[in-house]
């Protein structure tokens, strides 16, 4: 799924912006299936609101049997590796 | 009866205090961003609801009809129907991607709010505030009568003839 995923980030992207790409399925609390996304992307090239929206449309409208479930997607930039610390 | 600033274009402002400030940025505030982030989503669809009525702010009867309307959106349903509405067909893109940040912002407000051991990215948020801003921009530049319809479908359940025993 993954993968799948990432050729489909990494199309609008491009191959050299987009770093990995990881996925889960879950249930959330009202009992719907959700696939969580994330999408670590280099951050000297930034995102626009249009490319992160290009990107949700594309894994939405996407087909198969997986995506049935709510995407919900995360584009981190690869710099926010670190966790924040806690108050 | 509310000024003519929208509670929704509030809880963005808010979101983004929290992330603009250094001194603010914690755990805590990303998770609390998160969740002003969905919460501005849900009253945008609320005040959506309410916004054919106008305002008659003397008048008692209509200030709770009015707030009765405004109260009865449902998150577990409003998300369903949202992803429905983002999926149909029937929806403009305005609308059909405001549907899916709605769906996108209420699952992350419920880890933001409730999954202890969730981490919360500051750019994840960042860009979650850009997309929440835009697509609130766009919902309200939408058709108003398009955007009463999709409000009613999200936030209204739907009457059936046995609910009301024909």
């Amino acid at each position: 799924m993954s993968e799948k995923l990432y050729e489909i980030a990494s199309n609008i992207l491009g191959n050299h912006r987009v770093l990995s790409v990881e996925s889960k399925l879950e249930e959330n609390r009202d009992g719907n299936k959700v696939i969580l996304v994330k999408i670590i992307y280099t951050e000297k090239d930034g995102l626009t609101v249009d490319e992160m929206d290009r990107v949700l449309d594309a894994i939405w409208s996407d087909e198969n049997a997986e995506t049935t479930a709510f995407p919900v997607i995360d584009f981190q930039a690869d710099s926010d590796e670190e966790p924040v610390a806690a108050e | 009866m509310r000024s003519p600033l929208r509670l929704s274009d509030e809880f963005v402002r808010v979101a983004q205090a929290r992330l603009d400030d250094k001194n603010l940025v914690s755990e805590a505030n990303l998770r609390r961003a998160t969740s002003d982030l969905y919460y501005a989503a849900f009253h945008a669809i609320c005040e959506a609801l309410v916004e054919p009525l106008g305002l008659h702010p003397d008048n008692a009867a209509f200030k709770e009809m009015y707030v009765n309307i405004y109260r009865q959106t449902e998150h577990g349903y409003a998300e369903r129907r949202c992803n429905s509405a983002a999926k149909s067909g029937d929806y403009s893109p305005e609308i059909a991607r405001f549907s899916k940040l709605f769906v996108t912002l209420k699952n992350k407000r419920e880890n933001a709010d409730y999954h202890p051991l969730e981490q919360f990215k500051l750019s994840v948020i960042r860009n979650d505030c850009a997309m929440t801003k835009t697509r609130l921009n766009s919902f309200w530049a939408s058709n108003s009568e398009e955007r009463a319809a999709f409000a009613c479908y999200v936030g209204l359940r739907a009457i059936t003839r046995k609910d009301v025993g024909q």
